[in-house]
């Protein structure tokens, strides 16, 4: 135990106070709150001190001085109740008329009644935070996974221009493609068209000819392709197929069928397309188409 | 670097490195390692980062993490890099860094954490992640219940008082806070915000709860019994607690805070 | 520590921390609350200087604080963000391993994808094709706190793209895992995943922001390198001409710009 600091007639005056104080107390029955109060002002100060010096025996007699102060009972509405006992349970009625923000009788409240919103938990906390000394952490993205192996792509032909020949000039590369079922990707490809169509038109009556949209020139595959998709599209309303007064097909936009306005069942039609190489070739010519309107889907993305 | 026995690593407990570090990394290396002023300072980078991850789930770091996870082949230099760390994290965010010695049944263990230097006035508003604000509501009810009873509660009085507010001690599925009796029995005291002991000679097992070491360094008393008393209302005031606000005097001047004005009730 | 690094550089490094990512407006404010709080001068406009001043701090911590354009809409944030890869970086996440390893799929899907997004079904979808199987349900609300954090960016029709915090602090990685994929803007010289490409040479890109500055009062707004028409639309972002600001970096050995910001324009 250490030596206690401090000037040793000051503390020796110290106990000498405390001994007053307490005579002090249990001499006067009926002391108002007034003089109480200037009394425990007055032990106050001296503990203040006493921590100073850290001397076990002020100390003692500051505990005395405090037994003493608080078997006296005195009432009193304002500040004066000396010593509180702490009650856990009624600090949390308290808490939960704060945070539920309704008055009801402490004891009609069953467990089952009480529950404190998300919200008021939250405010609760945002007001009791200046109590912690918290530091902020970091968060971060980098590294906190494994790189993997750098990513190639295949040089391949980027935006499609003189063929080398016949044939798909789509190779697939390295990249894992994910396990995309069929219907997955002609979605994709429905939709695709689809945007490419609405690039092309000014409006819902702007046609565009039927094979220069599907005709790739360079690939036959794809050109059944783009025909197996526009069929989607047709189906779902979001293109019509008329003859223009050449009698070639031509395509317009069109807005899906509207469940309210068809009451009853939409008519459907049917129409088979064939197309073989070699009437895929003559198209070609024909109408001399040299690029496809539609980019070919390739597994290895293109260069950008 | 020659393979001994203290080599191996058990999460569980923590060994004091210096004899391991000092005695097996020959002086050369070491010497090599705090001349190599890149090196140092490299690890002092990746030590503060490494508090500063570290912060985000609050658990304490142990002595051997740092060794184990940051300076791995440079353990020799672990004071001088802990220092230098300790003032970037000072000088640069405004962090201190605090150790203290945890027991636990077996083992005394050495235990670092962060804390924030600046007033919370200074950061109200600006410095806050919202999405923890609940938690710290039932962390501060908590401690201020067992502050208020005198810095130590049982186990079962503290779970009436939870009861009370909806949060019962069988709970796993709360909306808010999910599995209430791990957060207060397991989490909080990893956290060293609280302390769990066994009551001695009790059968069956009783427990207590009592303030952790990151509590006590992290909470500001005064701030804590001046908001419980304006939750009781009735005109009480701090000093209506004798005992609590004889706490709070001599927290104040563990902290040098005894020449400063004390809060004025609201 | 030089006598200019205040404890209003220390509050606004903490919010930093607490945030992770800021607009433009907020950091301003920040700034000069923090200042005022600590008793330090105002900075005024000098925002970015006094940024700066905490990254010379921040770097031997492999830590900046970064300034970017979302490139969708232009708005510009600052971010904190890391600026190494560390072995720590996995020890601790407050995203479990799983999650993490669908952002990277995310990530991997975005940069190799045409337009820079994924639509959400397929991000969704990746959570079957995982080495570590999680459910959708899961998948979801991964996907759900990546945006809430700013990595990633989910626009009206669910398509899924890099925020530009995701890509501020994963540039480095990206630059070098997919090199073959990344490619920078013709006019700001930064990196680029999400923008217009020109249809004719399929060699010039450009962030929507940058192609409204380069064309904004061309009426037949053509290709710089090769002078094909430019098919996309220009967009009005903000409502008006985008302001030059320094768009990169504020490196003191670049001559600072954001004292001579003018017309500022209002979001």
């Amino acid at each position: 135990m250490e030596d206690p600091g401090g000037d040793p007639n000051r503390r020796r005056q110290i106990r000498h106070e405390y001994r007053d104080l307490i005579l002090q107390l249990s001499q006067q029955e009926g002391e108002n709150a007034e003089s109480l109060s200037k009394t425990l002002a007055t032990a106050d100060k001296l503990y203040e001190e006493v921590l100073k010096t850290k001397s076990a025996r002020e100390a003692a007699l500051d505990a005395a001085f405090l037994r003493t102060a608080s078997t006296l009972t005195y009432q009193n509405a304002q500040k004066l109740i000396v010593d509180n006992k702490f009650e856990p349970k009624v600090f949390s009625e308290k808490l939960v008329t704060l945070l539920m923000g309704r008055r009801t009788e402490p004891n009609s409240r069953t467990q089952r009644e009480v529950a404190i919103k998300k919200e008021a938990w939250s405010r609760f906390g945002k007001d009791v935070n200046s109590c912690f000394r918290r530091a902020p952490p970091f968060h971060f993205m980098l590294g906190s996974f494994d790189r993997g192996p750098p990513i190639k792509k295949v040089k391949n032909t980027s935006i499609p221009k003189k063929p080398e020949g016949q044939g798909p000039t789509v190779r697939p590369n390295e990249i894992k493609e994910t396990n995309k079922s069929q219907q997955e990707v002609t979605s994709e490809e429905v939709e695709r068209m689809l945007g490419i169509l609405h690039q092309l038109v000014r409006g819902d009556d702007d046609p565009v000819s039927f094979f220069d949209f599907v005709v790739n020139p360079q690939s036959f595959s794809h050109t059944i392709e783009n025909i197996f998709h526009m069929s989607f599209l047709v189906k779902d309303g979001h293109v019509k197929i008329e003859l223009d007064d050449d009698g070639l097909p031509v395509i317009y936009r069109s807005k899906p069928f509207d469940p309210q306005e068809h009451r009853g069942e939409v008519p459907r039609k049917q129409l088979i397309l064939s197309m073989d190489m070699e009437e895929w070739k003559e198209i070609v010519e024909v109408f001399e188409i040299t690029e496809p309107l539609i980019p070919p889907r390739v597994t290895s993305p293109k260069k950008r | 670097m020659p393979r001994t026995a203290n080599n191996r690593r058990n999460v569980s407990e923590d060994e004091d490195d210096e004899d391991y570090t000092e005695a097996s990394q020959s002086s050369q290396a070491r010497q090599a390692a705090a001349n190599d002023a890149q090196i140092m300072e490299r690890k002092v980078g990746e030590l503060v980062q490494y508090f500063l991850i570290m912060e985000q789930n609050k658990i304490p770091i142990k002595r051997g993490d740092i060794s184990r996870n940051v300076l791995k082949d440079y353990k020799s230099i672990f004071q001088e890099v802990l220092m230098k760390a300790k003032e970037s994290l000072s000088n640069i965010f405004g962090f201190e860094m605090v150790e203290v010695e945890h027991s636990s049944a077996k083992t005394k263990t050495k235990m670092y954490f962060l804390l924030n230097k600046l007033d919370s006035e200074l950061r109200e508003d600006l410095v806050e992640i919202s999405s923890e604000n609940p938690k710290n509501a039932l962390l501060w009810i908590v401690l201020a219940i067992i502050f208020m009873n005198e810095s130590v509660i049982s186990e079962t009085q503290l779970w009436q008082a939870l009861q009370k507010l909806g949060l019962p001690q069988d709970e796993k599925n709360h909306p808010v806070f999910g599995d209430l009796k791990r957060l207060i029995t397991v989490e909080f005291p990893r956290q060293l915000y609280l302390e769990c002991t066994r009551v001695p000679s009790t059968d069956p097992a009783s427990f207590e709860f009592r303030w952790g070491e990151r509590a006590t360094a992290e909470v500001d008393k005064e701030k804590l019994l001046h908001m419980v008393t304006e939750i009781y209302g009735n005109n009480m005031t701090p000093q209506s607690w004798r005992t609590q606000y004889r706490e709070v005097q001599l927290w104040r001047q563990e902290k040098g805070l005894a020449d400063e004005p004390m809060e004025q009730d609201g | 520590m030089s006598k200019m690094y205040t404890d209003a550089h220390r509050l606004v490094v903490q919010a930093f921390l607490a945030r992770g990512v800021m607009d433009e407006k907020d950091v301003k404010s920040l700034v000069h609350t923090a200042c005022e709080r600590c008793g330090v001068p105002n900075v005024g406009e000098r925002v970015d200087n006094f940024i700066h001043q905490i990254n010379s701090q921040l770097h031997k911590m492999a830590m900046e604080i970064k300034k970017k354009r979302e490139e969708e809409d232009g708005a510009q944030v600052y971010a904190l963000v890391q600026t190494a890869e560390h072995q720590i970086g996995k020890i601790i996440n407050n995203y479990s391993p799983k999650e993490l390893e669908l952002f990277k799929e995310i990530v991997s899907k975005v940069i190799t994808s045409e337009n820079g997004e994924v639509s959400s079904t397929d991000c969704l979808n990746l959570a079957d094709a995982l080495e570590r199987r999680i459910t959708k349900d899961e998948a979801q609300n991964a996907v759900k706190k990546f945006v809430e954090e700013r990595w990633l960016r989910i626009d009206e029709e669910g398509q899924i793209s890099l925020a530009a915090r995701g890509i501020m602090e994963l540039q480095m990685f990206l630059q070098e895992k997919y090199s073959d994929f990344i490619v920078t803007c013709y006019l700001c010289q930064d990196i680029v995943v999400k923008g217009q490409l020109c249809d004719g040479c399929g060699k010039v890109k450009l962030h929507n922001f940058c192609a409204q500055r380069l064309f904004q009062t061309r009426p037949n707004p053509k290709c710089p390198a090769c002078e094909v028409n430019w098919s996309h639309d220009i967009p009005h972002l903000n409502g008006g001409p985008v302001e030059e600001t320094s768009l990169v970096t504020m490196d003191p050995s670049q001559p600072s710009t954001s004292g001579r910001r003018k017309r500022g324009t209002r979001r």
